[in-house]
């Protein structure tokens, strides 16, 4: 009688470099099977994490960051061939590069679900920037130091932030993103065109509302210490 | 003049901590390496509890009305089930040996250049 024996599948475990360049053979399909499910569960933690916060002044916080979260892992798909995480020679810092790139990402979709509901299409999906010639996609992945930020000026800035509407959140939250909280820095034309969509509104009346809730912001967090 | 200088360097710095913290704080996703480690020193690296839907990825499929392009994963759904339910990093041993057979080739073609 012939004995039929179940060979036990082997636990292998990939570098994140690995699963990146392994993804990028989209043409071998055992590959993806294996590295997909790997990559999203790898990260799949870490945008759940942030996504729940970032949504958490929502009614249905946990439907929208599982759809941000769900989103962000088709489009990283969509673009790993772009990604080139060899130029990061120190393996170790791989993980943090990646989730850095995913958190790109994840930004786009939670604008698209944002957008999505004001009833617009915001089509902004990253393709402007690598398409300028001295536009490096991994290199902005690597900023200055943060500074160091008192705890309590956090708690401080979430109370803050509780008192914004809608609208005055989702605004400073996109200047942030770009870097222009200062007044000398403009927003990209992307970015004031995605406002002034999704708000009906002017490019004006966009950095008038910035300025109101950035003085509310200051005042809110600041006055205490004059 | 100088009072004015020191209110504008006042002022900035008050808009460089407000930028960080929200950036580094969950208002956003984080965009740098080093916005990443800020963010998970704040809040730690431990996961929270993921929903259903986050615990395999099959929403790879069910989302291509939503305009996603099928050429990013191939394989058949069918086929994708198969391999959630063995488990994300477990394939038979001569499928595993061949994916690292053609790691270790494109890892040494990689050195070569």
């Amino acid at each position: 009688m012939q004995v039929i024996t179940q060979t036990k599948p082997m636990k292998i475990s990939f570098t994140d470099l690995q699963i990146i360049e392994g993804l990028k053979d989209d043409d071998d399909l055992k590959k993806l099977r294996l590295f997909q499910p790997q990559f999203f569960n790898r990260f799949k933690g870490y945008i759940y994490k942030v996504a729940i916060q970032r949504c958490v002044s929502f009614h249905d916080s946990q439907e929208l960051a599982t759809d941000v979260t769900q989103q962000t892992f088709i489009n990283a798909f969509r673009k790993i061939k772009d990604f080139d995480l060899s130029k990061e020679p120190n393996p170790i810092k791989h993980e943090v590069v990646i989730k850095a790139w995913l958190g790109r990402i994840a930004n786009n979709c939670f604008n698209k679900e944002y957008a999505k509901r004001k009833d617009h299409i915001y089509l902004d999906d990253l393709k402007t920037k690598p398409e300028e010639s001295n536009y490096d996609l991994f290199e902005s992945l690597y900023g200055d130091e943060p500074i160091e930020i008192p705890n309590e000026f956090r708690s401080k800035l979430r109370e803050a932030m509780k008192t914004l509407n809608e609208e005055q959140k989702h605004v400073i939250e996109i200047y942030a993103g770009e870097g222009c909280i200062n007044s000398t820095q403009k927003l990209s034309p992307e970015k004031m065109n995605y406002l002034c969509k999704t708000f009906d509104t002017s490019s004006e009346n966009i950095r008038q509302i910035k300025k109101r809730t950035l003085d509310k912001i200051k005042k809110y967090c600041f006055q205490t210490n004059k | 003049m100088k009072k004015r200088i020191s209110n504008n360097s006042e002022n900035n710095q008050q808009h460089k901590t407000i930028e960080n913290a929200l950036k580094t704080g969950g208002f956003l996703f984080p965009e740098t390496a080093e916005e990443v480690k800020e963010f998970e020193r704040i809040y730690g690296t431990t996961d929270v509890i993921l929903p259903a839907e986050l615990q395999e990825p099959t929403f790879l499929y069910s989302k291509s009305e939503k305009g996603y392009n099928s050429k990013v994963v191939k394989f058949p759904s069918e086929n994708f089930a198969m391999a959630a339910r063995e488990g994300s990093n477990e394939l038979p041993k001569e499928i595993q040996q061949k994916i690292i057979k053609d790691i270790r080739n494109a890892d040494s073609k990689r050195q070569k250049k």
